[in-house]
């Protein structure tokens, strides 16, 4: 690679992780307010314009407060979890294409890799984020740090299975494991059509695997106070918290690229070098809004339901669904 | 592929690593510890699959061995609630058979790593660098193993790992406990004088619907 290659791979990671970091207050001010009009409340009002503030004054407070730790805890595992956690989720966004390739001097693809077994790093790296919750909540030395953390780790491998077929049903379609084949594949069509069932089976095990309500069990705050983050403070416990809106805004991307034809749509009028980018951005924007309304709208399952929704409702439909593609995809070649 | 600079500095970090967490996975008197050792042992070998162009199983081995089995075993570990194992002598009569198949291991070791240029010629397996790129990736060529070359001990390994699958659920499931589960009061008329114990007999209850 030459020093110009170097360079671009540079700022795309910078900008990854710049995305990452900053990511999650703007989120957190657009879930408060959404969650407030929801409930006929205000919502943060006070800081800045209509509270435009409140979550970077938020963000300010953790990073002065207190950073306490457990006396009896485990203290290398309490320090490395809240790095557990955010390693994998930043690194499976390396894979997501955020728009087409760009004349730029060269051409660019606005993405960090192409790996030619793309959608299955992500399904690693999602399956390792488990490892944060779980190192999180042994490690706190709190009964209910340690009940969250049992939670996850049967959730979040139990959903992965869901989440596995209704990507393998994409991937059939495709003929590809690369993203950006799957993008291309959509060009005709895209795969929400012929695979409504594995988007649907995605969306769920997309909300299960971010613990978000209604499968917020792990953090169940009725309950659990907060689950396995709950000796948390401070920076640390920020950690967990950008973590989650980076996985909610993975996923989101993720949806919009398998079932949604990620970058693809009109080319908008006066911007067509960065009509992609907005089409993505768009489709990214609408899942993130569904997860508001979905926390807004929806109560909590209670732990057995949710096992038994998945492994005899959700895993069967997946594996039907995944016999019917490979079935139709014989069928047509 | 292994004599430019940054395939030769991430070997010498990965294997080191791998070793290393290895090493400390069987020194840690702490099971948690032991499996998290475990983790990053598996990560870096999956960067030495990488480093060797074999991406697929790369990412396989992370997300099967450490996003499933190993989970699972922490999963365990917390179920227990093991903080640490007793502090009592490990040696069992095992080390009677494990002292020599360690060294026949490391002899072995020894003469693969000092004779490489003869054996690593002699081995080529199937799928040499040219083949995989005939058929388009480490993916495409172990699909070609798996469902062309060997499809018949393939489909036997699945139908033996199904049989061993059912074999375990059948053998973890108490079947009284499980009649109880689902209607304790008709359980508990049908056979008055067999179940003494009680609470402790419906005690696994809610756990086991749980799971």
């Amino acid at each position: 690679m030459d020093f110009w290659a170097w360079l671009i791979l540079i700022t795309k990671v910078l900008a990854i992780f710049v995305l990452f970091a900053l990511g999650a207050i703007p989120l957190v001010l657009l879930e408060r307010w959404v969650l407030g009009r929801m409930q006929s409340r205000y919502g943060p009002h006070r800081v800045g314009w209509r509270g435009s503030l409140q979550s970077a004054a938020d963000g300010l407070k953790l990073g002065i407060k207190e950073d306490m730790i457990p006396e009896k805890s485990d203290k290398g595992v309490y320090w490395f979890a809240p790095v557990m956690m955010v390693m994998p989720a930043m690194a499976a966004w390396a894979i997501v294409p955020f728009g087409p390739e760009v004349e730029m001097g060269r051409t660019i693809g606005l993405w960090v890799a192409d790996l030619n077994v793309g959608i299955l790093f992500f399904l690693a790296m999602g399956s390792l984020g488990v490892y944060g919750v779980v190192m999180s909540g042994w490690s706190s030395n709190s009964k209910y740090a340690h009940l969250g953390a049992l939670r996850s780790s049967a959730q979040v491998i139990s959903y992965e299975l869901v989440m596995g077929l209704a990507v393998l049903a994409v991937i059939i379609y495709a003929g590809s494991l690369s993203l950006i084949d799957i993008v291309n594949a959509q060009a005709g069509l895209w795969f929400i059509v012929p695979q409504l069932i594995g988007f649907l089976l995605f969306v769920f095990a997309a909300v299960a695997e971010t613990n978000r309500a209604p499968f917020d069990l792990p953090e169940a705050e009725s309950e659990l106070v907060a689950g396995f983050h709950v000796e948390y403070s401070g920076m640390r416990w920020a950690f967990f918290f950008m973590a989650e809106y980076a996985n909610m805004l993975l996923m989101a991307a993720l949806v919009a690229t398998l079932f949604l034809g990620g970058w693809r749509g009109w080319t908008i009028p006066g911007l067509e070098a960065l009509s992609g980018v907005i089409w993505f951005l768009l489709k990214v924007a609408l899942f993130m809004f569904g997860f508001f309304l979905l926390r807004a709208t929806q109560p909590r399952f209670r732990y057995d339901q949710l096992m038994n929704f998945c492994w005899k409702i959700l895993i069967p439909i997946g594996v039907v669904n995944l016999l019917i593609a490979a079935g139709l995809r014989m069928a047509w070649s | 592929m292994a004599d430019n600079l940054e395939t030769t500095v991430a070997f010498w970090y990965l294997a080191i690593a791998a070793v290393g967490a290895g090493a400390l996975m069987l020194v840690a008197r702490n099971p948690v510890h032991s499996a998290i050792s475990l983790v990053i042992v598996i990560f870096h070998v999956a960067g030495l699959f990488v480093i060797l162009g074999a991406g697929f199983l790369a990412v396989a081995q992370i997300a099967i061995y450490a996003g499933a089995i190993v989970v699972l075993f922490l999963f365990t570990l917390m179920m227990l609630d093991m903080r640490r194992l007793p502090n009592e002598r490990v040696t069992h009569r095992q080390i009677w058979l494990g002292i020599p198949l360690g060294i026949l291991l490391a002899i072995e070791g020894v003469v693969v790593s000092v004779g490489t240029p003869e054996i690593s010629a002699s081995i080529k397996g199937t799928f040499p660098p040219a083949t995989i790129s005939e058929l388009g990736g480490s993916t495409q060529a172990l699909a070609v193993a798996l469902f062309n070359d060997f499809t018949l001990p393939f489909l036997g390994a699945s139908v033996l790992l199904t049989a061993a699958t059912i074999g375990a659920i059948v053998l973890a499931r108490r079947v009284e406990s499980h009649e109880q589960a689902d209607f304790p009061q008709a359980a508990k008329e049908s056979s008055p004088v067999e179940t003494p114990a009680e609470p402790s007999s419906a005690e696994p209850v809610p756990e086991e619907s749980a799971r």
